[in-house]
């Protein structure tokens, strides 16, 4: 049975929660000996954790798990049932989906080789990093924005909440919430970008409601969403899925 | 002149309570919701098209054939001459401005005309034929848990055919709060609590308690809305409420009344902008004076034409 897991960067094996407890001890040592993985510096620690039982049900594993800690260098996969809550040393939440490669660069600055994440982020002057496997993006202001790896190698960027600045090539881009944005693969550019509703969102991602406690600007997150249905002109049967190519993304159309 | 109407006029009121009710439908329709996430769900997607407009308008015309089973609103016989199909033509014209951040929700205004003429096809009773013209202004606040609360004002006059006389008219400050549920993307629930104050004028007998302020009332109820669109361009509304009425002026000093009423509609959306559809409504009052204590039925066929801007 896969857990979670703790390796090398580049080394993505799934192995038992034990086996990556000791990894994780060792690493750590290592880490600090090196100076590497400074225990003391950047880090994610894990405040909740989620896994479905045999029935379907969600069981929090909170209690077993809290505290575990994932320094610079190592990397977490969540397995199809689990999802994980970490937060950084420095305030930053992270909210890792299902069946999600995730690992810890450096501060500030992760990798998302597949899956999706959620990222709260407060108010910092410095910029925070999401490498996917094909392009990277950089993020400053503050917020919330669910980042998903799609086919091509690139990112879909979902702004949720706040004011979330992007620089690409050295342009700016103010996200603006209720927006969603592709990030093709290569150089990092701005793909195409639309409207979606974010109040349907919200009440279905299990990244936002299977959480609690809630994050930190739940409250103006659900503002924000409800602000956006009042100017809604026109709901499509269209959802929005992945993008296998360098430009293009698909549309599910939903029929009556 | 004989005052033909003991009574506010209950088709401007409940008229204007369904224009609330549409602007109440058109803010809900965003709103959809689902069952719980799972693990695995990232979320839904869907694309919509987002405007950010601080005013709209809409305009609508309807028209009704029904029958009535008290026309005269009291629970004497009807004489068989009396017993006569309904037209009765509406429109409407609503504007609303605002959609601003206020606290934790949001405010808009409203404002609206509604004129709706009442024929009676037989002759016997045409002289109960009349015009009803309200207009409204009102201040809503939504909050993000689907609340809405509303304040503002009513005004409304009753105006007979046959001679062109204004019989009543009243002007009413009014507050209200309701609790929006949704049921899916299909089927909401509207509960609405209401209370409003009502000064009227009414044609006066000289020299007798039939005042012109008699018919001044308090009034409070609940509400009840249920839409539910069960297949493509169908929708089923079913409404109730139950509604206090107190009275203080003139011969209705000391009067109360209670007022309950159901009914339910199937309409089908045969063009873009149009509807028909079937109602049917029952409304039960009983009031401390007898006289006014009365059931009736309604029932008929109903065209809408409606645009939005």
């Amino acid at each position: 049975m896969e857990d979670y897991d703790s390796t090398q960067p580049s080394d993505f094996e799934p192995m038992r929660k034990s086996l990556f407890t000791l990894t994780l001890s060792l690493w750590s040592l290592i880490a600090v000996s090196s100076g590497f993985g400074n225990s003391r510096g950047y880090k994610f620690e894990v405040m909740q954790w989620l896994e479905q039982d045999a029935q379907g049900n969600i069981v929090s594993k909170t209690n077993e798990y809290a505290g575990i800690q994932l320094l610079k260098g190592q990397a977490a996969v969540t397995r199809p049932a689990l999802q994980l809550e970490l937060r950084s040393s420095i305030g930053e939440i992270v909210r890792l989906g299902a069946d999600t490669h995730f690992s810890l660069l450096h501060d500030r600055q992760i990798k998302l080789l597949k899956g999706e994440m959620l990222f709260y982020l407060p108010q910092s002057q410095a910029p925070f990093r999401i490498h996917s496997p094909q392009t990277t993006v950089e993020i400053t202001q503050n917020g919330v924005l669910v980042a998903q790896v799609t086919t091509n190698g690139g990112l879909k960027l979902l702004a949720l909440q706040g004011s979330i600045r992007l620089h690409l090539e050295g342009q700016n881009h103010d996200l603006e919430p209720g927006k969603l944005y592709f990030i093709p693969p290569g150089p990092s550019r701005l793909g195409k970008h639309l409207h979606f509703n974010l109040k349907l969102f919200l009440e279905t991602t299990g990244l936002v409601q299977n959480f609690q406690p809630s994050l930190p600007v739940q409250k103006k997150m659900e503002n924000t969403a409800f602000r956006q249905s009042f100017f809604i002109h026109k709901q499509t049967r269209l959802f929005v899925g992945d993008a296998k190519s360098e430009e293009d993304f698909d549309l599910l159309l939903l029929k009556p | 002149m004989i005052p033909r109407f003991h009574h506010p006029p209950t088709l401007g009121i409940q008229f204007y309570f369904r224009i609330s009710i549409a602007i109440a439908g058109f803010w809900l329709l965003p709103n959809l919701t689902f069952g719980a996430a799972s693990l695995q769900d990232i979320g839904l997607q869907q694309v919509v098209e987002v405007k950010e407009k601080h005013w709209g308008a809409k305009a609508g015309y309807q028209f009704r054939i029904i029958g009535r089973t008290s026309p005269f609103f009291n629970d004497e016989p009807i004489p068989d001459k009396a017993k006569s199909a309904i037209l009765i033509n509406s429109a409407y014209l609503n504007g609303q401005f605002g959609n601003h951040w206020l606290g934790a929700g949001m405010m808009r205004y409203s404002a609206g005309v509604a004129v709706t003429r009442t024929n009676h096809l037989e002759d016997f009773i045409d002289w109960i034929d009349h015009d009803s013209q309200t207009a409204f202004l009102e201040a809503s606040y939504f909050t993000s848990k689907n609340w809405v609360s509303r304040l503002g004002i009513r005004t409304s006059r009753l105006v007979t055919l046959e001679d062109d006389e204004t019989q009543f008219s009243e002007f009413a400050p009014m507050f209200s709060i309701a609790k929006l549920y949704n049921f899916g993307s299909r089927q909401y629930l509207s509960i609405r609590w209401l209370s409003d104050y009502s000064f009227t004028d009414s044609l006066e007998v000289a020299g007798t308690d039939w005042t012109e302020d008699r018919l001044n009332h308090w009034s409070t109820g609940l509400q009840l809305q249920h839409s539910w669109i069960f297949a493509q361009n169908w929708t089923l509304e079913s409404f109730g409420s139950l509604q206090y009425n107190n009275y203080s002026k003139g011969i209705n000093k000391d009067r109360d009344d209670t007022a309950f009423s159901l009914g339910t509609s199937v309409d089908w959306e045969f063009l873009k902008f149009f509807n028909i559809g079937l109602y049917g409504e029952y409304l039960r009052r009983h009031s401390s004076i007898d006289t006014y204590s009365f059931n009736n039925w309604d029932g008929g066929l109903r065209f809408n034409a409606a645009i939005g801007f």
